[in-house]
């Protein structure tokens, strides 16, 4: 397969903003991906550069989105395939680096609120001093060895050594390769990257170098789905068998050793960020537990493109149709099995009611086996229908409620889909929703209720809620121009779009005026 | 989103070249062997003649001065193959594919008769056209056969089949033996015909033996020239250990002073030669010794380390098993000097005797304790390298058999300069630098063993 041409900068020209994209956009389909190219395309008087980080090629072969044409630079690294040294013998280093690394990695270790950037003495000073080396000095150093022997000593001296040491060269081999990365990086007036983690180090270690401004935009909590990994994933070997069998909620000093890497990636990119974006309230507090500053960190919800969605509204009829609709791909996360219990519970206080699935079912087949069986069982076959794939605007002005019975979401734009067609939510209080439902600000939540919002695995709490809107004519049209008014107050593409604006505008002029 | 911190994490389960070192293990232990067995050799087929005609002038006859060029120029040529091959054994053996050591074995066989023929024909040429056709047919046959006898030994040993070893040399060198009483009425021709008898025995039965041990699909293969199977320096390795070893008696052969002409190309040096041959017979306690202290000591220490690092032991016990290994090490070091110590000490006493029962005059005397020192430290030498060859230690393996190689050239020549009274210091004092040097870098290695195990791989 020939290699595509990706557009190439070169100095001295910049691009306005340069994006730092972590495993998603443009080789990954989903939600982060969409907004990414949704952003690019809004902004076309911008120029955008975009950094791909990935751990192996093998996983990342398809494009799936065409680049935009305001896009000027493309570049895709892989970590995983290392950097290639040279033939191994002692090598030496200044040994005073090893006292600036030691007096960071305590500070990293610290944890508490992110601390501006300046305040991390030695980031800097050591930053510049290991630039200064080839990656062989660093891999081979003796001085390092010394380095990694002491703190294998000081904090895990019971633990198999050989298992230790690959932990430590795994964790901060890539921090060279990123290094790399940025020294070659297209220069750009404000660098944005779209998580934390090693996009995130990549942007703090850009703003350091080219000495230009850094945003981030969190979609999901970086950190924290480092740490589920952390849980599951079965290459660290645990020592007590207790822990192993999930007795015992210590963990061992090497998945300790992984979070606090990541948490400190993520402390590090909160340091280097003029601003700290999130998709909604709860996530910005999950920010600020991980020590990002208040001050610096704002919510900049996603949008729909409500146009699309406004003449849906005139094709639903006066009378409220018992049905309640759940958008979404057939997977545990969704709970699907809560919605139908629900459903059930429901058609004895309407015996009409109806509830749809509409969403692929191949990604966990046995799941959604199991989910028809339930419906089998509970002789719903009636009630509930598997609609797989469909077009949307055939289904929003048939449904009454957009329900998620979902025990995690970020910012589900279903729902705002729902909004700008007049559908009202029901769901469960996860990610963004209760904010999307009963509004984030004062100001929002004068707007008043869109839905209501239960408690997660609850299908008689579901179902209460559904037949009190389904029943209460009034209550539901109230909840429809509620929700009406706050997707086209806040949740508009181009409010999206304009937040940006404002964002880059203050952001590149603060960039722009730096030497 | 899709995170990477996870996937990258793959590449730690990959310790597979813990296990390329210890399969490599073997390599260097049986380098010497050839070298030892070829002096042995000599030595052997040299009394054989002296005793049947009790001539001192004998030493200097033509056969024998044959055997010790023969025996010279063909291990410095397969000197180029032999380590190089060996280590690509060891990985084909580690990665099981069995079957293709045997093709690369023919393979490598072909190599060396097609390199050793065209090398000798072209000498034949060059500098033997005056002698005999019959001598110089000979002479190349022996050579070539050698050449892969060399080549043979070495995979044999590393098969560790020792005993049919040792029955197989003492059969083909009995054989020589034998034969030369009854061809030795035709001259040095008939000699050189039972040498090539006993060494075809030599080739033929290791040939049996190889055949026995390894199956193979295919007839011949070169996979052991593909660059990337190769560590070039391993030639470099072989090539200046086995110079080193031998320079010096090449500079005695050509030297005017210390050298005899004996038939109009081949030229030798009675004061030198006969002295330091006499004086290896003396090392074969001190060899045997060190064969078993490593292979039995050491490698039991190493691979204990080895697996240590391997199977989940914290730093301290890792640092622990480095501690007994390099205990092992000096144990060993230090049985090899009291063996060989005493052997010395034991041929200090005799030597006189020795001279006298040899009818050779007294003047070999101090050259002959000289030498008994230098052997000595040899097998030192050699222990110490094939220490560095175990742990992979190419580059120190290197510096040493560079530097007993030109050291040796350059004390040599001095000595011949500086006259009689210091004939010998050159290469003993040549070894000893070396050894000393060598056992030093060694024991700075063996400090920081633990760095050199993890830090330094790629």
């Amino acid at each position: 397969m020939p290699k595509p041409i990706f557009p190439k900068l070169t100095a001295p020209d910049k691009a306005d903003i340069c994006l730092l994209l972590e495993g998603t956009y443009p080789y990954v389909r989903g939600g982060v991906s969409s907004w990414v190219h949704q952003l690019i395309l809004g902004h076309p008087h911008y120029t955008f550069a975009l950094i791909f980080v990935g751990a192996s090629e093998e996983h990342y072969s398809i494009m799936h989105y065409e680049l935009p044409k305001n896009v000027c630079h493309f570049e895709q690294h892989f970590l995983s395939d290392g950097i290639n040294l040279g033939r191994p013998e002692p090598r030496n280093i200044n040994p005073e680096i090893i006292t600036t690394l030691k007096s960071l990695y305590q500070q990293l270790a610290e944890g508490g609120q992110a601390p501006p950037l300046g305040k991390i003495s030695g980031l800097r000073k050591a930053l510049f001093q290991v630039v200064k080396y080839d990656a062989e000095d660093i891999f081979y150093s003796i001085e390092i060895w010394d380095m990694i022997v002491e703190t294998y000593r000081e904090n895990c001296p019971h633990l198999p050594f050989n298992e230790f040491f690959w932990n430590v060269k795994a964790m901060h081999a890539p921090i060279l390769s990123i290094l790399k990365i940025a020294q070659h990086a297209p220069l750009a007036d404000c660098y944005h990257t779209i998580s934390t983690g090693y996009a995130g180090l990549l942007g703090l270690f850009l703003r350091l170098m080219k000495n230009k401004p850094l945003i981030v935009t969190e979609h999901g909590i970086y950190t924290k789905e480092r740490q589920i990994d952390l849980y599951q994933v079965d290459w660290i070997k645990e020592q007590n068998p207790d822990i192993a069998a999930g007795l015992d909620s210590r963990i061992s000093y090497i998945r300790q050793l992984w979070m606090q890497f990541f948490e400190g990636l993520g402390r590090l990119t909160y340091s280097a960020s003029i601003s700290i974006v999130t998709l909604y309230e709860q996530n910005r507090q999950k920010q600020i537990d991980l020590g990002a500053p208040p001050d610096r960190s704002i919510v900049i919800p996603n949008g729909v493109d409500i146009e699309r969605f406004v003449h849906l509204r005139n094709k639903r009829n006066h009378n409220i149709p018992p049905i309640l609709c759940l958008l979404g791909r057939v997977v545990p996360i969704k709970d699907i099995k809560t919605y139908i219990r629900a459903i059930d519970l429901l058609r004895k206080q309407i015996p009409n009611a109806e509830g749809w699935i509409v969403g692929p079912e191949e990604e966990e087949e046995e799941y959604a086996d199991e989910c028809h069986t339930l419906v089998k069982q509970l002789g719903l076959s009636n009630h509930v229908k598997f609609l797989g794939f469909q077009n949307i605007s055939d289904i929003l002005p048939k449904i009454s409620l957009m329900t998620l019975s979902s025990i995690s979401e970020g910012q589900p734009l279903v729902i705002l889909e729902g909004y700008a067609a007049g559908v009202p939510i029901l769901s469960t209080d996860v990610g963004s929703c209760r904010e999307l439902a009963e509004g984030r600000t004062d100001e929002d939540r004068a707007l008043g209720s869109a839905g209501e919002i239960v408690p997660i695995a609850n299908p008689r709490a579901l179902a209460d809620a559904a037949a009190n809107l389904l029943n209460d004519e009034k209550r539901w049209y109230a909840a429809q121009a509620s929700a009406i008014a706050r997707v086209e107050k806040y949740y508009g593409e181009q409010t999206f779009l304009n937040n940006y604006q404002q964002l880059y505008t203050k952001v590149l002029a603060y960039g722009r005026n730096r030497v | 989103m899709a995170g990477i911190g996870f996937e990258l994490k793959k590449m730690l389960q990959d310790d597979s070249w813990f296990g390329l070192l210890k399969t490599y293990a073997y390599a260097g232990a049986i380098s010497s062997g050839p070298w030892v067995l070829s002096i042995l050799g000599i030595m052997l087929v040299g009394m054989m003649s002296l005793s049947n005609q009790g001539n001192v002038n004998n030493w200097l006859g033509e056969f024998l001065v044959s055997v010790t060029w023969l025996m010279s120029f063909s291990l410095v040529l397969s000197s180029l193959l032999q380590l190089v091959f060996t280590r690509f054994m060891a990985d084909q053996l580690y990665q099981k594919n069995d079957a293709t050591i045997l093709p690369n074995f023919l393979g490598a066989v072909c190599l060396s008769t097609l390199v050793s023929g065209t090398i000798g024909i072209m000498c034949w040429l060059l500098f033997f056209n005056e002698l005999s056709f019959l001598y110089c047919t000979l002479m190349l046959m022996n050579f070539v056969l050698l050449c892969n006898v060399w080549l043979a030994v070495i995979f044999v040993a590393g098969m560790k089949r020792y005993k049919t070893i040792l029955i197989v040399f003492l059969v083909s060198y009995l054989s020589i033996v034998v034969l030369s009483t009854i061809f030795q009425a035709a001259g040095t021709e008939g000699l050189l015909l039972a040498l090539l008898i006993g060494h075809s025995i030599l080739l033929v039965s290791m040939l049996v033996m190889i055949f026995q041990e390894y199956s193979a699909d295919q007839f011949i293969r070169f996979d052991f020239l593909k660059l990337r199977n190769i560590y070039p320096i391993l030639i470099f390795v072989g090539v200046f250990f086995n110079m080193g070893v031998w320079v010096d008696k090449w500079i005695f052969w050509f030297a005017p002073s210390t050298s005899d002409d004996v038939n109009g190309v081949l030229r030798a040096s009675i004061i030198y030669d006969l002295p330091i041959f006499l004086a290896y017979i003396s090392i074969i306690p001190g060899m045997a010794s060190f064969l078993l202290r490593v292979e039995t000591d050491f490698v039991y220490h190493y691979q204990s380390y080895y697996s240590a690092v391997n199977e989940g032991a914290t730093l301290d016990q890792i640092e622990t098993k480095r501690e007994s290994m390099t205990q092992g090490i000096r144990s060993a070091y230090l049985e090899i000097i009291k063996v060989q110590g005493m052997t010395v000490l034991l041929f200090f006493v005799m030597a006189e005797d020795i001279i006298n029962w040899l009818d050779l005059s007294p003047l070999y005397v101090h050259l002959y304790y000289i030498d008994l020192l230098a052997t000595a430290v040899q097998v030192l030498f050699l222990a110490t390298l094939n220490i560095f060859f175990y742990f992979n230690f190419l580059k120190e393996a290197f510096w040493m058999s560079f530097g007993l190689f030109s050291l040796n050239t350059i004390l040599s020549l001095a000595t011949i300069f500086m006259g009689p009274a210091f004939y010998g210091y050159g290469f003993a004092i040549a070894i000893f630098i070396t050894t000393l040097c060598g056992m030093y870098v060694l024991s700075n290695k063996l400090e920081r063993l633990e760095y050199f195990t993890f830090m330094l791989q790629r």
